[in-house]
């Protein structure tokens, strides 16, 4: 089975730092994947190549065949790529609605009467991933008038909102109330049985991560230092040595 | 603002107690802030004025106060255009009087090169304005912040020193003279009509996904293209949209006036009385460039009379005034007490 994203030897450097190195990374259809690392192993950098937020250095990324190396961040999102940031990005000024209404394709012309089902399409499906999440009565709310973990559930509805195949998370923790933690993922296993989308989760909290992914890959000095499923990479002394600690 | 993390466990659930909160007995401010919040009630609001203001020139106004009224208009799609790109997409554009001069040029070198009558050559105003928006947008708007503005700036003088030099074609400081129209109240309506086509654009604008992407722009243009917004067209649109409807706008003024020359078309001051009234009003609200440039204007006509060339001191105070008591403009400020108004009755006082 081919995976449906695949980054092969992704390097990207900061000056003579390399933050990554020839990395190769791939994600199959419906797998969460867990992405951890210590601080300035390059997680995040990983993330903004194969978002199209930072060009990398040199190696190909593709998306279900397509060649997505180079790409404008907002052609990968419309291909099926999207992503959430370490500091939630949403829209303060926007209502919870407008900000998930937000990856609607705005140059379609505006269509009248009949036509106008993909409008109301779109609409439903924001109220219904907005109840889902517990968003529900806030639609009308403008977004900057949510909680940090309010902020959070909306992005994640943001990035779902268009479909994707696959939906990256950095840091989805960060932040979050540790009673809301247990909610958070119950809301992602959720989606991912509702969507069949694809998630790659980076993640400090290692209970979290591990409770989630199907597979782990563990980043070091930009380099894959191990990778399989969660209880393997867990008794994996080079990663205890490195990363989780005795 | 986060309201912090007690309100979370209950996200789901809205107040049940809203009718009752209705009866209570609210600030009389803030119940009236919050009527203004009916659609209804503005749209009613909204045609009533309108409807006074089409038969007010039945009543035989003066031909200085049909030519105050069609200034307020004219100013009114002025500002509102230059709100799309400056407050809308938050590229505040320092230098936007060049598409006012490229929309009086391209009506008088039309006429005086080409013997065009002068309504055939509206439609052309629009369009090399937004022509010129394309040109010098795309390289520009990747520039952020006051970089774009003095970019801009630096376009406007650019086009006013090409104006001047090339006297040959475009008249150089001796301008160009139209077959001048005194009618008072075509211009009325003529300026009337462009200020209420542009203000329920904005409308529209601000309700549409485009106007959703300006702001979303705005805001954090990394975040808007994570979500798919393609930055660079949304940008250039807004740029494109208001460079033309200013361009329309100075071809008719141009037309209105009856002459042209680099020191007008191009005019400094109308930069800053662009900033000064949008400021005013509200930067990025859809209604308060309207607000703006018709307070700004009464107030200048008044104080103008009263004071005579002094009343700017009165005004630049006034302004200092204003900004440090309604940071967010009239409509800004008026817009976040309707929305104070809402969540009051919707009883989220305990959550504050």
């Amino acid at each position: 089975m081919t995976a449906l994203l695949t980054a092969e030897r992704v390097t990207c450097r900061f000056g003579g730092l390399v933050a990554l190195d020839a990395v190769d990374f791939h994600v199959d259809a419906g797998e969460i994947v867990g992405l951890i690392g210590p601080n300035g192993s390059g997680k995040s950098t990983l993330l903004s190549c194969l978002s199209a937020g930072r060009r990398a250095d040199d190696g190909r990324i593709r998306l279900d065949g397509k060649d997505i190396t180079g790409r404008r961040p907002s052609t990968v999102a419309r291909l099926g790529l999207t992503r959430t940031f370490q500091d939630a990005r949403v829209f303060g000024e926007l209502t919870v609605t407008e900000n998930a209404l937000l990856s609607r394709d705005w140059t379609r012309l505006p269509s009248f009467g009949l036509l106008r089902s993909p409008e109301r399409a779109a609409r439903e499906r924001a109220a219904g991933l907005l109840d889902l999440v517990g968003l529900g009565g806030m639609a009308r709310e403008k977004a900057g008038s949510l909680s940090g973990g309010q902020q959070r559930l909306l992005e994640l509805v943001m990035a779902i909102m268009p479909g994707p195949k696959v939906v990256m998370l950095d840091e989805a923790t960060s932040g979050v109330n540790p009673a809301l933690i247990a909610e958070l993922s119950e809301h992602l296993r959720l989606l991912h049985r509702e969507e069949n989308v694809a998630f790659v989760i980076v993640e400090h909290n290692v209970g979290f991560v591990f409770g989630m992914a199907d597979r782990i890959v563990v980043l070091q000095q930009g380099r894959v230092l191990a990778e399989g499923p969660p209880d393997e990479v867990k008794s994996n002394q080079e990663v205890i040595d490195a990363y989780l600690g005795a | 603002m986060s309201s912090g993390t007690p309100t979370v466990s209950t996200p789901g659930a809205p107040p049940p107690q809203k009718a009752a909160q209705r009866l209570s007995a609210a600030p009389v401010r803030a119940l009236a802030a919050s009527r203004l919040a009916d659609p209804r009630l503005r749209a009613g609001l909204f045609a009533a004025g309108l409807a006074a203001l089409l038969v007010t020139p039945l009543f035989g106004l003066n031909n200085s106060a049909l030519l105050l009224f069609s200034t307020v208009f004219m100013w009114i799609g002025l500002t509102s255009s230059w709100n799309i790109i400056s407050g809308f997409t938050g590229y505040v554009d320092f230098g936007h009087g060049v598409f006012f001069g490229i929309g009086g040029y391209t009506a008088g070198l039309l006429v005086t090169h080409l013997e065009m009558p002068f309504w055939y050559t509206v439609p052309f105003a629009p369009v090399f304005g937004f022509v010129f928006a394309l040109v010098v947008g795309y390289p520009l708007l990747r520039l952020r912040g006051v970089y774009f503005s003095i970019a801009m700036l630096g376009a406007f003088m650019a086009m006013r020193e090409l104006a001047l030099v090339f006297r040959d074609f475009t008249g150089g400081s001796g301008g160009i003279i139209f077959e001048a129209v005194i009618d008072r109240t075509l211009f009325y309506y003529v300026f009337l009509g462009v200020a209420v086509i542009v203000v329920l654009g904005t409308v529209w604008l601000r309700r549409s996904q485009l106007g959703s992407s300006m702001l979303a722009v705005r805001e954090n243009e990394i975040g808007a293209e994570a979500r798919g917004i393609n930055t660079t067209m949304v940008k250039l649109t807004a740029f494109c949209v208001a460079g033309s409807i200013t361009a329309l706008i100075g071809s008719l003024w141009a037309y209105q006036t009856a002459f042209i020359d680099p020191a007008i078309m191009f005019r400094d001051v109308l930069l800053i009385n662009l900033a000064l009234m949008v400021t005013l009003g509200g930067l990025g609200t859809v209604w308060g460039p309207a607000l703006g440039a018709t307070v700004f204007i009464l107030l200048r006509e008044t104080l103008w009379e009263t004071e005579g060339e002094d009343f700017l001191v009165f005004f630049g105070v006034a302004l200092i005034v204003v900004v440090l008591t309604l940071p967010k403009g009239i409509a800004g400020s008026l817009a976040d007490r309707v929305h104070l108004a809402r969540a009051r009755r919707a009883g989220k006082e305990e959550s504050r």
